[in-house]
């Protein structure tokens, strides 16, 4: 079954994780759009309208942090907020964890301890399924 | 003002009050009355006095007559000059003459006038035949039986006098002649002189009619006599026609009428005021005025004033000395009731008030010793309670000493400081005894409240934390002075002292507590309260103790962050390895020789290895910054053990080993953090795993133990689960049995092995199991295998608040 190309939003601020994120997700068969800090990412969002999913970092450049970007995200009434989006980052603390969860992420990676195939097979798996749904 | 002082002032006033008020009452009447009196007898010496006057002219009116009347003086008359018997008759009258003359002293002069008015016989003899035919006294007494001429000064005799003429008449009425008596006013004199006089301003006078005066006046002497007037009021009332008749037909007016024209008061002929009277003689025609200065008769009141202020001063220093007799009498017993209580104030409970009487103040003086002795026993039993609540702070400022200690120690842990001053200086504290040297040389914030939450003791360091001083805050509520707010909320943090209260429990204040100083600044801190009981067991307050611990926060802050930055920087390239690693390993980059692929793989799996070194080390750091979550919930411990053994069926099917599990029937659910047991468990078994040949076996059971059952030769000191994990791997050497939950240990025949180990993995385990106030030990022989023991109160964890939790 021919699949529909997605659209996804990564957002880190190391340039060879990025890189790696980007190759590895365009073999998958996405559509990359990357930013490196929230301001990068809140312009992406804006513009490019039809973004399915978003990969998050915690630690990026500039003062905010993931934590400000997906509170953005998720604020009430706005077009973006049903945009799936998926924490990876290397800051592993339980407490961010939950606040993320909290807020609205689907779910929390720790980066040394995921393999990337794994977490790529998360996200296509939890898009099929909300399509199918 | 002093009772005493004020007994006399109000004695006094009442005294001069009555005084005054009686005094014009009866100075009032006293002068009225005086007055009446005076008026009374000053009129009755004006009626008597003329009565005489009236009585005596009366008397030698009738002499007049009679002596006219006498055949002596007819036969006389009728005897001619010339007869022979003439003489004889002559000489028998002459005698007569003198003899009557001398008979009454104020008859000065007497002779007998014939029918025209010649003397003929005299008393004095040279007058004999001198002619009085145009006088009054021979004219009005040939026409009336008496005639009395008023009295006149007399050129022939150069005297005062006055006559009272009768006319000697035959048998037939025929006219012979006149008998003339002359008569001295002497006795008008001494009448109107009377003694009997009121004051020396009192004088009677007599006027004639026409208004001149006829005898001497008091003040002007004699010769005022027929030459001056009297002209007054007095006067005029007294010739008054009306009055005249009324005295004539009635005699004078009764002594009640004088308030009319009779007693007046008037000026006189000084032209000074007066009171005066007047009585009219009807026989003579003459007015006796009686009077008086008025200024004179009224001297008695100033008399009357003298007296009342006489009287006065005598009577009033007569009750001053009453009055100071019974001020004295009544402040005698209160001087020595204060007296008495001077000494009890100053603690001579002991003293006895002296006073027998049987009165009020003897009734007081018992009250007060009795309230004496009830004080001193209240006092002994005060003093035995406080005495009582001194023991129990000084027991509680021990125990919070010793709670210091604790404290102090795990700072020694933590900081790794050298204490040895400090321990020094805590002894040195130690040794002194009281309570106030304790509390004000401890290095933390020390205060007291009562049960009020009001606070009675707190020391130096405490008030210099609030900005405040001691004074300051010393008998306010806590809340006032000590604000402990949550950092978080904002508010009031109360509850470690209420909770403290209620509970009877010690406290300890919740993290993130500040202390909010005089000028607002926030400070952090750490606290402890105990409670304060007494015998009984009630709370009679609350010893509060804290210390800033904004330094300690700012160290633990930096080195949590250091943690988590360090997890974040050393994970990122481990990150970066492990993902391009994984991309050649998957052909992204193309297809790789056979040798390529195994070095990545090593590359790959020393990059694994060294991300759980990284958070074996976190966790380390954890456990020892103390800043690690314990999050206790209720657990399936099979469960989790379950999860355990399936995350390590790979490694087990590889070595082609066999793991067997047992456990009780029913274990109940049990209160622990599942990070942590999981863990504990997974370390465990994967260690048994690791460190057992293949085809080794691993067993784990698990099951209940009750209180003072044993294990392993170990009494439980609780109810408790034990879990043991057995295998028949290559053991740990007796030599290094001691050092296996040290840090980064690896036993020797293990490292010569397998070299995957980073020698922290049982050293987070005990930590874990001595945070849950666990126990962990292991029975091992070399070669021949290991077991490890895990006991866990079934009481379960303790929540813990810290900022990290375990990976």
């Amino acid at each position: 079954m021919e699949e529909i190309i997605k659209k996804i939003l990564v957002v880190e601020d190391e340039p060879s994780l990025l890189e790696a994120i980007n190759i590895k997700l365009t073999k998958s068969g996405f559509e990359v759009i990357t930013a490196r800090s929230v301001m990068q990412a809140k312009n992406q969002v804006e513009n490019i309208k039809d973004i399915n999913v978003i990969w998050l970092d915690h630690y990026l450049l500039g003062k905010e942090d993931g934590l400000d970007f997906i509170t953005w995200c998720k604020a009430e009434g706005t077009s973006y907020k049903k945009i799936p989006i998926f924490v990876v980052s290397n800051t592993a603390s339980p407490d961010k964890i939950q606040i993320y969860l909290r807020l609205g992420a689907e779910k929390y990676y720790v980066k040394a301890e995921k393999r990337l195939d794994n977490i790529i097979s998360d996200i296509k798996t939890y898009l099929n399924d909300t399509n199918h749904n | 003002m002093k009772i005493r002082s004020k007994i006399n002032v109000h004695f006094l006033a009442g005294f001069v009050f009555v005084y005054c008020l009686t005094g014009l009452i009866v100075g009032i009447y006293t002068t009225n009355l005086i007055k009446q009196n005076i008026y009374s007898h000053f009129l009755l010496n004006s009626r008597i006095r003329a009565e005489h006057i009236r009585t005596y002219i009366q008397e030698q009116e009738k002499i007049s007559i009679i002596l006219a009347a006498a055949s002596v003086y007819r036969d006389f008359l009728k005897e001619p000059e010339n007869s022979s018997q003439y003489p004889v008759i002559k000489g028998k009258i002459d005698k007569r003459l003198i003899r009557t003359l001398e008979a009454d002293s104020q008859l000065y002069e007497l002779f007998i006038l014939d029918a025209n008015g010649k003397i003929v016989a005299s008393s004095n003899r040279s007058q004999e035949g001198g002619d009085k035919s145009q006088d009054d006294y021979f004219i009005k007494a040939k026409d009336s039986k008496v005639f009395l001429k008023d009295i006149y000064f007399s050129s022939t005799t150069n005297k005062l006098g006055y006559t009272i003429s009768s006319p000697v008449n035959d048998e037939d009425g025929t006219l012979l002649g006149v008998s003339v008596l002359r008569y001295l006013p002497d006795i008008f004199f001494s009448i109107a002189k009377s003694e009997n006089v009121l004051n020396k301003t009192e004088e009677s006078f007599l006027i004639n009619k026409d208004k001149f005066f006829i005898t001497p006046s008091l003040f002007l002497g004699k010769d005022v006599i027929l030459k001056q007037k009297v002209e007054t009021e007095n006067t005029k009332n007294c010739f008054d026609p009306k009055e005249i008749e009324y005295v004539k037909k009635n005699g004078y007016f009764g002594l009640n009428d004088f308030f009319s024209t009779q007693l007046i008061e008037t000026k006189d002929y000084r032209n000074v005021n007066v009171i005066a009277t007047h009585a009219y003689i009807p026989e003579t025609g003459w007015c006796l005025i009686t009077k008086a200065d008025k200024v004179d008769l009224l001297s008695f009141r100033s008399v009357l004033i003298m007296t009342f202020i006489f009287v006065f001063i005598i009577a009033g220093l007569i009750f001053l000395l009453i009055s100071l007799m019974i001020s004295k009498m009544i402040i005698k017993p209160i001087s020595v009731l204060i007296t008495g209580a001077k000494k009890i104030k100053e603690g001579n409970f002991d003293f006895k008030i002296d006073i027998k009487t049987k009165d009020e103040a003897g009734e007081l003086a018992d009250a007060f010793n009795q309230m004496a002795v009830s004080i001193k026993q209240n006092r002994i039993e005060l003093q035995q309670y406080s005495k009582g609540l001194e023991d129990m702070v000084t027991e509680k400022t021990k125990e919070l000493q010793n709670k210091i200690n604790d404290l102090n120690e795990t700072r020694e842990a933590v900081l790794n400081v050298a204490e040895d001053a400090e321990e020094e200086k805590q002894k040195n504290i130690r040794e002194k005894d009281k309570i106030d040297a304790i509390l004000h040389s401890i290095g933390d914030g020390v205060f007291v409240v009562d049960s009020n939450l009001k606070v009675i003791l707190v020391n130096e360091v405490a008030a210099k934390m609030t900005g405040y001083t001691m004074e300051e805050i010393l008998g306010t509520r806590y809340t006032d002075k000590l604000k402990f707010i949550f950092e978080d909320t904002g508010k009031i943090n109360d509850q470690f002292i209420n909770k403290a209260i209620e509970t009877k429990v010690t406290q300890d204040m919740s993290n993130h507590t500040v202390l909010i100083d005089k000028t607002g600044n926030k400070i952090q801190v750490a606290d402890s309260t105990a409670p304060l009981l007494d015998k009984d067991g009630e709370v009679i307050g609350c010893v509060v103790v804290f210390r800033d611990v904004t330094h300690e926060r700012a160290i633990d802050k930096a080195k949590t962050e250091f943690v988590s930055l360090a997890s974040h920087q050393l994970r990122t390239p481990l990150s970066t390895i492990g993902w391009y690693s994984e991309m050649l390993l998957s052909g992204d980059a193309g297809k790789l020789k056979e040798e390529q692929k195994k070095y990545l793989e090593e590359i790959y799996k020393g990059n694994q290895r060294m991300v759980d070194l990284v958070n074996a080390l976190l966790n380390v750091s954890r456990l020892e910054l103390g800043t690690f979550l314990v999050e206790p919930e209720l657990i399936d411990i099979i469960k989790l053990m379950k999860n355990v053994i399936d995350e390590q069926k790979p490694q087990i099917k590889a070595k082609k080993m066999k793991l067997t599990e047992s456990h009780d029937d029913k274990l109940p659910m049990f209160n622990a953090d599942p990070k942590l047991l999981h863990i504990v468990f997974q370390n465990l078994l994967s260690n048994s795993v690791k460190y057992t040949p293949d085809k080794g076996k691993v067993d784990i059971n698990m099951h209940i133990m009750k209180r003072g059952e044993s294990v392993n030769n170990r009494k439980l000191k609780e109810d408790s689960m034990v879990i043991t994990i057995s295998d028949t791997g290559y053991g740990i050497p007796k030599m290094q049995q001691d050092k296996i939950f040290t840090k980064l240990f690896r036993a020797d025949n293990v490292g010569e092995k397998d070299t995957e180990g980073t020698g922290l993995g049982l050293y987070i385990v005990k930590a874990i199991i001595d945070q849950s106030g666990g126990a962990i030990w292991f029975e091992s022989e070399e070669n021949k295998g290991t077991i490890f023991y895990v006991v866990l109160p079934l009481s379960g964890m303790k929540k813990r608040e810290g900022t990290k939790t375990l990976t």
